[in-house]
């Protein structure tokens, strides 16, 4: 049942195929994460990331943005995730969508900060406060 | 260069101590007793499976392997082929060795760490003055990582991009070396006898 609706979600997809020529998904700038990459997150990272992809990917413009639920599976499921990360990639090629383009990838990195090395030369780069 | 001080190696007891405390300040935080992390903010994180910390990856921190990178330029387990530190030898604070592999790999990240040339070495619980600490002013000249200003042939370097054509092999090698590691049973958690060396 969940390939069928992944299935069906993803109809029309293999248009993307020809794409992925153009597209180095290795190198930067990294709009979004590989499956493997976010794979190997903490639970909190992941959360953070789902939660806040979900409210920056709407202003991309995609032809089909995922629901909830549909990233959710895809979190699970390395084929639907790459779908949805190749979908993205192609969206960025256009100049027109650098902006809301950026603003998902800052997801990306906020992820990472979130449990990144807080020695006092990052804190201070980063402008944390003692306090904080 | 970065480390995670462990409280064995700067207090007498099981107890914080301003020393320990001080340097949690610098470095983020620290390890203590029951395998857990002591932050700078005063809180404490279980460590799980982790001798040491995890990296913003996600994953633990591997001592002498691991390396913080801009994460904007780089993917996590993204590698990094370093052909002169191969087959060094790297001790661990324990006295047990291992031959570097030649490779790193991206697992964290830092506010500071900006660029495609810049990375933070992990060094395990030995900071950059500690005469165990194989990348510190210490370490051997063949192994020293400290001088940033240092960008001699030796620490040439070349990116084996996470799901390129070599990614596996080069993978493969880390994970051999860390098998090894974990095989003794000893990986970086200081020994009783290493004393109160930070400096």
């Amino acid at each position: 049942m969940k390939f069928l609706i992944m299935a069906l979600f993803f109809v029309g997809s293999t248009s993307f195929a020809k794409d992925l020529g153009s597209i180095n998904l290795s190198e930067p700038p990294f709009w979004m994460p590989s499956y493997d990459e976010f794979h190997d997150l903490q639970g909190f990272q992941k959360d953070f990331y789902l939660s806040n992809f979900l409210v920056r990917v709407k202003a991309l413009g995609l032809l089909k943005s995922p629901s909830k639920r549909e990233l959710s599976e895809a979190a699970e499921w390395h084929e639907a995730w790459a779908q949805i990360r190749l979908q993205v990639y192609k969206t960025c090629l256009d100049e027109k969508n650098l902006r809301a383009c950026e603003k998902l990838a800052d997801v990306r990195l906020k992820t990472f900060e979130l449990a990144e090395n807080q020695k006092f030369e990052n804190r201070r780069t980063r402008g944390v406060s003692e306090e904080d | 260069m970065y480390f995670i001080p462990n409280l064995k190696d700067y207090c007498k007891t099981s107890t914080p101590c301003p020393r320990f405390r001080r340097e949690v300040r610098m470095q983020g935080s620290g390890t203590i007793p029951g395998n857990k992390l002591l932050t700078y903010k005063g809180k404490t994180k279980e460590l799980g499976n982790c001798k040491t910390a995890f990296g913003a990856a996600g994953v633990c921190l591997t001592p002498y392997i691991s390396i913080a990178a801009d994460p904007s330029k780089y993917s996590m387990g993204d590698i990094i082929e370093m052909p002169s530190i191969k087959g060094k030898k790297i001790k661990l604070p324990d006295g047990t060795s291992f031959k570097h592999p030649g490779y790193f790999i991206v697992q964290d990240s830092g506010g500071a760490i900006k660029g495609s040339n810049r990375f933070d070495f992990f060094t395990g619980s030995q900071g950059m003055y500690n005469e165990r600490n194989q990348f510190g002013v210490k370490g051997d000249q063949d192994t020293q990582m400290v001088d940033k200003n240092d960008c001699s042939d030796r620490k040439k370097f070349t990116v084996i991009r996470r799901g390129s054509a070599n990614y596996e092999q080069s993978l493969a090698s880390i994970n051999e070396t860390q098998d090894y590691i974990q095989s003794q049973k000893r990986y970086v958690v200081a020994s009783p006898l290493s004393g109160l060396g930070e400096q």
